[in-house]
Parts: C-alpha cells; structure tokens; sequence
C-alpha cells in the first residue's frame, strides 16, 4: 500500500508569502501535503478539526496581526498530538533575543524568508528529506 | 591661643575676636547658634542673605521656622536636633523656607556644643544654598531620563526599520526574480510585476509614517494654548469625504482649552477619528466628550495626584478584544491582515506619542463588536517644574 504524503502547514497571515511557499512546494513536485493557513487562531482551529495525519512539519510567521508567531508557538507546543511535528519560525528578519525565545519555546528552527525561490527551495528539499527519513524509520 | 584669635586693630585700641567677625561676615553660608531647645541666639551675615531675616526678627524664634509645614508636622527639625544631640552632628538637604515664603535647597549641618563636662550647651547650624545646583541636578536627570527613553525609541525604530521595512523590501526581490525566470509568461509578468508595485507603494507608505512618526519629537513645540473643539474640528474637515462616504455621524460635547501643541493635537483627533471610521462594519457614530478626573486615575498609578482631562472619543465599530488594549498602540502592530482592513498600524502609535508629548496618557477599551472607546488624558494645568524660580 502507498503510503501517504506527509502534511506540512504554514501559517502566515501574508497572501503573498503563502502564494510563493505554494508555488515552492509546487515546483519541488509535490512531496508533501500542503495547506496554507492566514492566521494563528485560524490555525489552531484547522487543526483540532483536521487531526489526522498530524502534520509533520509547520513553517510559522513571527510578525502576524493578533496573535503573533511566538505566542501561537506556545500554543501549538501545548496540544499534545503535535509533540512529534516540527515547528519552524518563518520570519522576514532574525534577531539572536527572538530566536533564542523560540528555541526555548519549542521551535526546532529558525529560517529567514529567503529572496530567491530556489533558495527556499534548496531549504525545504533539505528539511523535508533529513526529517522524512527519521520519521519513518 | 589667645594671640591666634585676637589681633590688636592698627590704632592700638580693643583687641578684635578675629573668628567671631569671620563667622559674622561669611556671605556665603548661614551660621547660625541654636540653644539646647532650637532657639536661635545667633545669626551671621550668610544667614540673613539666605534665608532674608534681619538679625533682630530672628533671635529667640525656634529654628523650625526655616522649615515647611509638612516637615514641621513630620518632626524633621527635631530629628535632625536629637541626631546631632546623640551622634555630635547631623547633615540633611531638602528644601527650606525664605521668609518671603519662597523655597531654596538647603545643605545643612546641624553640630552640637559641649561644655567641659560634655552637657549640650547648644547647636551650630550652618546652611548653605544649593538651589541652583538642584536645579542644574534636576534638569540633568530629566535631560537623562528623556535621552534614555529617545534611546529606547530609537531602538524600536530601529526594529521596525529593519523588519517591517524589510519585508516589502524582500518580496520586491523575490517577485522581481520570479519575473525574471518567467520572462515569456505574459500573464504571470503582468500579475507579479502588480505585485511588485503594490510592494514598492506599501514601502513607501511605510518610510512616509515612519518619518511623520520621527517627526513628533518632544523638543520640536512650543505649547500654547490649543482649543481642542478647534482641533477636532479641523480634523474633521480633513476627514470630510471619508465621513460623507461611510455616512458617519459624528457626535461632540464642549471640549477643553489644554496647553500643548496646535499641530499635534489635530493629528491625535484626525488619527482617533480615522480609527473609528476605518473599523466598522455599519455606518460609524462617533461621539467625542469631555470629562475632568480629579486626583488619582485608577488607569495608571504614575498619573496620580493630577487633575487630567479626560477627552472620550466613542465608536459603534468592530471593537477588539480586551487582551490587545495595549498592544494596539504599539508602532506597527495591526490587528487586522492588509485584506480586510488596511493601513501601516501607525495611527494608534501616533496618538500615544502625542498624548505623551503633553504629559498625559492613552487608553483603550473594548470587545469584540461592541465599539471602542479611546480615552485621552491631557493635564489641566501645564506642568510648571520650577514654580520659585
């Protein structure tokens, strides 16, 4: 039996953003199941409706309106189903202070949106590969 | 020893008690002799200058004259006077009476006389007059505290350079690589090189808030006196067409005279009204009202002791929840994504930088569509830092 895609979520309130992430996923051929959400709250409703598969991986934006990346971070890292999937920060600019708050929060990472698509690109085919295969072994 | 005090004057005649003259003529000190009780039975040149007292006035008058009511009914003269019975001398700095009922800070030590068998005999009580200094300490630590938090703007300003300027910034590249790679694709050119425009018009907005928002430094304005149904007036002119398109009923009771600037207050009421008018989903009613609070505000503690004018501009718009109330009027933070309501988030950054500018303080409440209601605390009197000088 096939196995199925695994599920990777990002959360960003920019449209544009979301847009290019898609696109992204799209020229790498698809290798996950992915849907983009435009907001935090919105999120965590997502997911308590969709509880299966839990996503593997989640790309969360820091600067959103409302409820912003960091604190959506501790949310998600305190709903029990997701304490296998890796959270990503997803931000414009880094700071040591934000990153080191998220670290400590629960994320496994921190990316800085990139220019180039094909730099995205080259980041996620590594992200997606080096989790996929621990994940299932 | 005798021959060190006294010197014989140059016709021959009374020896003179040099120290005794020296004491009497010191200028630039007040030298006085206090009794075992406080009664002053002495008083030198310095002290007349300082505290303005002729010799005759003084004597036989307790020294607490010197002092005001409320360091009278604290015991403060006494304190010092049994400090220096108990450990031979007390120093203390505060501010002092003048006989004309004006204020000057005294450093003053108190020290005590003994006789041979080492009774109290008595105080000498020298003050000296640091009025001016306190003043120049005073304004040095206001000048720091202002610097300090210029800095802690700067680093916000700083912040929002770099990220929220960045960010159009970096889709302006990333949507211009795109084109690039799609060259031939007429469509996709035409979509992302509007894409690409929108970015670059989003930046500049954001530098031109950014640089009207630098532009509100404290220093920059003179205050005068400002009518604030004037300011809210203009301000509603300037709004005109966005009132008569949303059909928004604005609503205003009598407004204060305040001291502050003409400019800057226009721009509070032109920014909290274009709030109001943006966030809502039918047509907006606007009420603008005026009320005093008297003494202590229980919205913030350091405001206290103060009578503030509490100027309430009310709306029937979206509102927002409680637990942004404080979030909302930091600089560029929004509440809302750019599709549903849009804007830079400066506006309520704006406003609390204005209502800071004139010593006064902001607040919000609201819940989710039930209104808002921004309430703008600007002091009845202007502050007077030095009322004796």
């Amino acid at each position: 039996m096939r196995e199925l895609p695994q599920r990777c979520l990002l959360i960003d309130d920019d449209a544009d953003d979301r847009e290019i992430f898609g696109m992204c996923i799209e020229r790498m051929g698809n290798p996950v199941e992915f849907f983009a959400i435009d907001g935090a709250s919105s999120a965590i409703k997502w997911i308590a409706q969709h509880p299966e598969p839990v996503p593997s991986w989640i790309f969360l934006d820091v600067n959103m309106p409302k409820m912003n990346g960091i604190e959506c971070l501790q949310v998600l890292r305190g709903m029990e189903q997701l304490h296998t999937t890796r959270i990503y920060m997803y931000s414009t600019t880094t700071d040591v202070a934000v990153e080191k708050e998220c670290a400590a929060k629960g994320a496994t990472g921190f990316i800085v949106k990139p220019v180039r698509i094909s730099d995205l690109q080259s980041k996620l085919r590594q992200i997606f590969s080096s989790t996929t295969s621990s994940h299932i072994s | 020893m005798k021959a060190a005090q006294s010197v014989n004057n140059a016709a021959g005649g009374q020896p003179i008690d040099v120290y005794r003259r020296m004491i009497e003529e010191i200028q630039d000190y007040a030298i006085i002799v206090l009794n075992p009780e406080g009664i002053i039975t002495n008083w030198n040149r310095g002290a007349e200058k300082i505290k303005q007292y002729t010799e005759s006035e003084i004597i036989n008058r307790h020294f607490s004259i010197f002092y005001f009511p409320e360091d009278v009914r604290s015991g403060l003269p006494q304190q010092l006077l049994e400090k220096a019975r108990s450990e031979g001398r007390a120093y203390h700095e505060g501010w002092r009476r003048r006989k004309d009922g004006s204020r000057f800070w005294g450093s003053i030590t108190i020290t005590a006389l003994h006789d041979e068998e080492g009774a109290v005999i008595g105080f000498t009580k020298v003050t000296r007059d640091l009025t001016d200094k306190k003043f120049a300490e005073d304004k040095l630590a206001a000048y720091t505290a202002e610097l300090e938090a210029q800095n802690r703007e700067l680093e916000q300003f700083a912040y929002v350079a770099s990220h929220d300027l960045q960010e159009p910034l970096r889709k302006i590249q990333t949507f211009s690589g795109l084109i690039r790679e799609n060259i031939g694709d007429r469509e996709f050119v035409e979509r992302y090189f509007n894409k690409l425009e929108s970015s670059a018009a989003r930046m500049s907005e954001l530098i031109r808030s950014l640089l009207g928002y630098s532009r509100l430094g404290k220093a920059r304005f003179e205050a005068t006196e400002v009518d604030l149904n004037g300011a809210l007036e203009e301000a509603r002119q300037d709004l005109e067409l966005v009132i008569a398109e949303k059909g928004a009923v604005l609503e205003t009771g009598n407004l204060p005279v305040v001291q502050g600037s003409s400019v800057q207050l226009r721009q509070l009421f032109f920014n909290l009204l274009s709030n109001a008018l943006k966030f809502s989903d039918k047509a907006p009613v606007i009420q603008v009202a005026c009320s005093i609070e008297e003494g202590s505000c229980a919205a913030a503690e350091q405001h206290a002791l103060k009578d503030y004018y509490c100027i309430e501009v009310r709306d029937n718009g979206i509102g927002f929840h409680e637990r942004y109330r404080d979030k909302i009027f930091t600089l560029f933070q929004r509440l809302h994504q750019q599709d549903q309501y849009t804007g830079t988030g400066i506006g309520l950054a704006l406003c609390k930088k204005i209502v800071d500018n004139h010593g006064g303080y902001i607040t919000a409440r609201s819940a989710p569509g039930e209104g808002s209601v921004f309430s703008v605390y600007l002091p009845v009197t202007a502050e007077k830092p030095n009322p004796n000088v």
